[in-house]
Order: structure tokens, then sequence, then C-alpha cells
């Protein structure tokens, strides 16, 4: 007897492929926090988030030969792309160009904020999203600040994160 | 700026993941040192195996895993989503009731060969997989046991794992 034949569409492939690597992240996140406590937990997830992030941009300028990354509409264009290919479906966002040299990221609904919510430590949680976006800005090679005034406390699973750019 | 095609995007997904997880290592390792390094690592890859499995069952719509036929529907479409091109490695099936996997390569191996630490090292490649089996909650037997790393003591990794179904 040869094996029942299972489908799956490309689309559905890729949904379980995010959300396992988000699932397996959480999964160091929750061990690391049984073994240490939550602030070394913390630490660790804060200078993994700040590693992987510089991996995460280097790849998809090789993997998409994008370029450089010269002015502000280069950068909504990569944001766009690395949004999609990065943030889960959940996680919703409107992405603006303010001037030539800012650039505003929207949260409307954090797919980290939700999770941290299901887990109830928004009080102690640290938000990694400026590092994140920090490394994102360094692995394009550009110079300027990431600003983002709330922390997963006080955020409420939305914010805007802001990025000054200069050219 | 080039389109990505599906397997492609599939490519950097996992590859990310992957650095992703191994960050984690490194970090866990700096901190903590290898023993609670490995513990982290092994229970969550394997807490982690255990609901991925369930995920693409569910989605893949097999109900339970209660024949080698299911097991190999299942398997198959799970192997199918999660593997890519630079995991050298195959799965086979040489007879009734057993799975045999083969590494040419091993991209685990490999990285923490390089971050020093391969002589401590425990494999966390194959807990993801018992984490698949004890999600499809079957009975099984692994042969040979393999404390460490096989690739580093043998130069080659393989396992075999016999099942045991009640029908």
């Amino acid at each position: 007897m040869s094996p029942k034949e299972v489908k799956l569409t490309a689309e559905q492939k890729e949904k379980l492929l995010r959300n396992m690597w988000l699932l397996h992240d959480g999964r160091w996140f929750l061990k690391s926090v049984e073994q240490f406590g939550f602030d070394t937990a913390t630490k660790l997830n804060l200078a993994v988030v700040k590693s992987i992030a510089r991996t995460e941009i280097k790849q998809l300028l090789a993997e998409t030969d994008f370029g450089e990354v010269r002015n502000i509409k280069d950068l909504q264009a990569l944001m766009e792309i690395a949004a999609i290919l990065y943030f889960p479906e959940e996680h919703k966002y409107e992405f603006k160009v303010v001037d030539n040299n800012t650039f505003v990221g929207h949260v409307l609904e954090c797919y980290v904020y939700k999770m941290v919510s299901k887990a109830g430590t928004t009080a102690i949680h640290q938000c990694a999203a400026k590092l994140r976006f920090d490394s994102w800005c360094q692995a394009m090679g550009l110079e300027g600040e990431v600003m983002n005034e709330k922390d997963t406390s006080d955020c409420n699973g939305t914010c805007k994160i802001i990025f000054k750019i200069k050219w | 700026m080039k389109t990505l095609k599906k397997n492609e995007l599939k490519e950097i997904l996992i590859k990310n993941w992957m650095t992703h997880d191994a960050m984690w290592f490194y970090h866990c390792l700096q901190e903590c040192g290898i023993e609670k390094t490995n513990k982290i690592n092994k229970a969550a890859v394997r807490a982690m195996g255990i609901i991925e499995i369930r995920r693409i069952q569910k989605a893949v719509g097999i109900e339970k895993v209660a024949t080698f036929e299911d097991f190999k529907s299942l398997f198959e479409a799970a192997w199918d989503i999660v593997k890519a091109d630079f995991m050298k490695s195959g799965f086979s099936l040489p007879s009734e009731n057993v799975l045999r996997g083969d590494f040419e390569r091993c991209f685990a191996y490999e990285g923490i060969k390089q971050i020093g630490a391969i002589e401590q090292y425990q494999c966390g490649i194959f807990e993801r997989i018992y984490g698949w089996f004890d999600g499809m909650e079957i009975k099984y037997g692994v042969s040979p046991q393999v404390e460490g790393c096989m690739m580093h003591t043998d130069g080659k990794c393989f396992r075999e794992i016999t099942f045991t179904f009640d029908k």
C-alpha cells in the first residue's frame, strides 16, 4: 500500500514555516526563563535579536540583488519586502514616508505583544523592535537613528517606529 | 531587483530560522556554558518538534498516526516542508516500520565546530525528529544511541528508527 497522498499549497507550507520559526524562538526563550529566570532570558533574547536581524537583512539584500539603499524610496521598498517576509500575517502595520529623511512604521497590532500578553508578562517584557531595526539599518549600511518611545509595558500592542536617516 | 521564486523564499526562511537557532545557541553558550546550553537547546527543539508535527498533521488532515502508512504520509509531508537544499541529509524507508536518516554533511556540526563547542555538543537535530515522533504519539526505538555528535566522532552520521504500531 502506498502512503496516503497529502498535498499542501506553497502558501500553506510558507505559513507553517514562519509559524514554526516563531514557535522555536519562543521555546528557546521559555526554556531559558526556566533555567535562568526572566532577566537573563531577556538579555539573551535581545542579544539574539540583534545578531539575527543583521543576518536577515543581509540575506534578503543578497538574494534579491537589491543593491545599495540610497534614498527613502529604496528604504521603503526594502522595508515592504522585509516585512512581508519576516513578519507573520497577524502583525498589522502601515508604512509611511514623512520626508526624505524620515520613515515611519506604524504598528497597529503587534504579534510579539499578542504572544507576550498570552504569557501574562507584558509588565516585564522588553521590546526588541528598536534593536532589530537598528541592526537592519546597520546591515543596510545606513547612518541614522531608530526611535520607539514605547515598551511592551505601555504600548498596548501598537506603536510608531521612526527611522531618521542621514543620506 | 530580483523577484524571489518560491523555492528561494523557502531557502531564505529556513536559513534564517536555523541561523536564529544558532544565535540562541551561541549567546546561551557565552552566558552559561555548554552543559546548560545543551540542555536548553534540546528541550527547546523537542518541545518545538512536538507542536510542529501536530500542526503539520492537522494541515494535511491525518487524524491519527495508527499505521506505518500514516506515518510515511505525515513524515514525507513534514520533511518536504522543513528540508532545505543546504541540509545535505536524507531519510529512507529500508523496510517495514523502519526509518533511516543519513547525513552526508550536517550544518549543526559545522556551525558548532566553528564556535569551538563540538567536543561537548549534544545533537539537537535528531531531537527535533524525536519530538515529531512524540507528537505523533507513536512507539519507537533508536539505533545507535548517541550521546554527543556522531559526525564529530565517526565522520558520518546516521540513525535507524524502528516503530511499533498496534495495527
